[in-house]
């Protein structure tokens, strides 16, 4: 009798290492490697021009803003969804995952119509003198909107599984509403709330689709990274370039979610401690 | 005065969890509500903490009504079933928690907070584990945590949820004794909530039973367990086993026998029930006296001897319970036919509505010579 559930260590941990090695370490050596063909002058070259740093700068400023939104929304929904129970709870509960199962092109195309200045929310904000669509907002607005799930769908068990015990003796301790939030709920959520922003910055960061319909990519404004990306392999055949710019963009998302990782643990190490 | 529960009433849709529950609580006094699940126990600890509000009823402390005040300043101390400690603060921090989240004005100074909490985790005798978090806690620690960081609050009323339920069998013996004591050198009213009876007739000064939303009996452990006022009381404390009986002008028919029933009227009664505890069923001294049952099993646990019966005319076995010492002057094997007595029965009539009208207990009188050797002992085996 095995006390495993998957057959031997050997086989299991091969298979392992060979899909990881297979689906995400050999694309991203490649990668690597043919940034690493320009040299450093070169690669200095490719990614110190006004117009990468300004799409660098778009792309993880929105995407870091877009995922704090999405925390903050997203623990709203969850809440509601979790601790209340009225009419549609389920129709609402399954909208959540749209985002997930739209084309990221489709959500592009639909965002753009509504917020266009001539679209149906569009042409309302603006006499307000607010515009969206092609502008760094919708960009803003195209993360938030695929980033939101992944925060809701982390939160929800954990919500789910929060004893009302913890609420409660907090509440005969004598603690107001507002410190049994934040000194009690808050604290045990957050290590949640981070592996959700975590997951909602890395889909904001690398998300392509739907952010190039509704930014317009115009030069120095709206353009993100991922979109020079594809410009320079679409227009120029430019590999190298291209290649140059992933390896900028892999590093400084693996940097960021470190730092997330470690936060995180940080936050949840009265449970981690033995 | 101390505190003055009457007529509380509590109903979550068609199930009434509280009915007509009154009860007063002397200052200093240690209550026990002893009743199976469901029985509403839980319900009255919640409504006291300000958790739940009742339908009906009101509840009063020194003459101040206590239903009008939220959970928040009542002054009152809830120890959770599974302690409810909050798993990211450390022990003194959630020892600490009540007095940090005081309004500025009534909040202590941080190292009075601190103090106090010393002297707290000094008296539950975990000054060493101040720095630990509640996963590095064993249960009890778990539990003197809690009871700490209720204490902290400084309540005028202590209420304590299955305080020992969710610990083993060592353990828990140690708790209760170390509780009582701990009231004891405290004073603080108290009252815990339990569904085992050990623990209640043990630690209380007064047992409350309930059963179903109402209070089958208030008294000391010595009246609940020798006055048991209701049947139902008889059957959960004194593991009182029901008999097909009968109670006809003043005597009671059991079995086919009839005894002499003294104290016991029977008008206005419509159900009778007669109960006979474990302990009251002793092998007769000679044989064909009493009841013909045969032995089932047996059972040997601490210093007694459980034995399962089968008595002629019953369809259920009854339980009896003999000291070690008795029974080996007897040898009856398994599956063999052993002749019992009852020592003593009680007997409660009732009326149409349930309610308990009159009780008595019933001995009926058996010829034993208290040094008699059993028939069936075997000479030299």
């Amino acid at each position: 009798m095995s006390r495993h559930v998957l057959p031997g260590f050997r086989l299991s941990a091969g298979y392992t290492l060979a899909v990881l090695g297979g689906c995400v370490l050999l694309p991203l050596s490649a990668l690597l490697w043919t940034a690493c063909e320009l040299g450093p002058a070169g690669w200095w070259a490719q990614v110190a021009t006004r117009r990468v740093l300004a799409s660098l700068r778009l792309s993880f400023g929105a995407a870091l803003l877009a995922a704090s939104i999405d925390v903050i929304l997203g623990l709203l929904i969850a809440w509601v969804l979790v601790r209340y129970r009225f009419a549609f709870r389920r129709v609402c509960d399954a909208l959540v995952d749209l985002p997930f199962a739209l084309p990221t092109a489709v959500a592009g195309i639909a965002l753009t119509a509504l917020y266009a200045p001539n679209g149906w929310i569009g042409s309302r904000l603006q006499p307000l003198g607010i515009e969206v669509a092609y502008t760094r907002l919708g960009v803003l607005l195209a993360m938030v909107f695929v980033g939101l799930p992944f925060v809701v769908r982390t939160l929800q068990p954990v919500l789910e599984s929060l004893e009302s015990d913890l609420e409660e003796a907090a509440y005969t301790l004598g603690a107001s509403p507002l410190q049994r939030f934040s000194r009690v709920l808050l604290p045990l959520l957050l290590p949640t709330l981070l592996t959700g922003y975590a997951l909602a910055l890395a889909r904001a960061i690398g998300e392509y689709g739907s952010v190039v319909f509704i930014s317009g990519n115009r030069l120095f404004r709206t353009e993100i990274a991922p979109y020079l990306i594809v410009q320079k392999i679409d227009s120029q055949y430019d590999y190298r370039g291209a290649a140059a710019l992933g390896a900028v963009m892999l590093a400084a998302s693996l940097l960021l979610l470190m730092a997330v990782a470690v936060l995180q643990r940080w936050t949840h190490r009265w449970a981690v401690l033995r | 005065m101390g505190i003055e529960i009457s007529r509380l009433r509590r109903q979550f849709g068609s199930f009434i969890a509280l009915d007509d529950v009154s009860l007063d609580i002397a200052d200093g006094e240690f209550v026990a509500v002893l009743g199976p699940s469901g029985s509403g126990k839980t319900s009255l600890l919640r409504i006291l903490a300000g958790l739940d509000q009742p339908d009906l009823g009101s509840v009063q402390r020194d003459g101040q009504d206590l239903l009008a005040l939220d959970a928040r300043r009542r002054g009152v101390g809830l120890v959770f079933q599974h302690y409810a400690l909050f798993p990211h603060m450390t022990v003194a921090q959630n020892v600490a928690f009540g007095l940090r989240v005081r309004p500025w004005r009534l909040r202590p100074k941080a190292s009075a907070i601190k103090a106090s909490v010393e002297a707290l985790l000094h008296r539950v005798e975990l000054d060493a584990f101040a720095s630990r978090y509640p996963a590095q806690l064993s249960g009890g620690q778990r539990q003197r945590v809690a009871l700490a960081r209720a204490l902290a609050i400084e309540p005028r009323l202590l209420l304590l949820d299955e305080p020992f339920g969710a610990l083993d069998a060592q353990v828990r013996v140690n708790l209760r004794r170390w509780l009582r004591e701990f009231h004891r050198s405290l004073g603080i009213t108290t009252l815990f909530v339990t569904h085992d009876q050990d623990e209640a007739l043990e630690m209380a000064d007064r047992v409350v039973v309930m059963n179903r939303g109402r209070i089958e009996q208030i008294g000391t452990p010595e009246q609940i367990y020798h006055q048991p006022a209701t049947a139902f009381v008889s059957r959960f404390i004194a593991r009182g086993q029901p008999l097909p009986g009968e109670v006809a002008g003043s005597s009671l028919h059991v079995l086919g026998h009839a005894w002499q029933l003294d104290g016991f009227s029977s008008t206005d009664i419509h159900t009778v029930a007669v109960h006979v505890r474990p302990e009251h069923i002793v092998p007769a001294t000679r044989h064909g006296e009493g009841l013909a049952a045969c032995l089932l099993s047996l059972r040997h646990v601490a210093g007694t001897v459980r034995a399962g019966l089968q008595v002629e005319g019953m369809d259920e076995p009854l339980e009896a319970e003999w000291s070690e010492r008795d029974w080996s002057r007897h040898s009856v094997g398994v599956g063999e036919p052993i002749d019992v007595h009852f020592q003593s029965l009680s007997v409660f009539g009732m009326d149409r509505e349930g309610r308990v009208r009159a009780r008595t207990d019933c001995h009926p009188p058996y010829s034993a010579s208290p040094i008699a050797i059993g028939p069936w002992r075997r000479l030299g085996a």
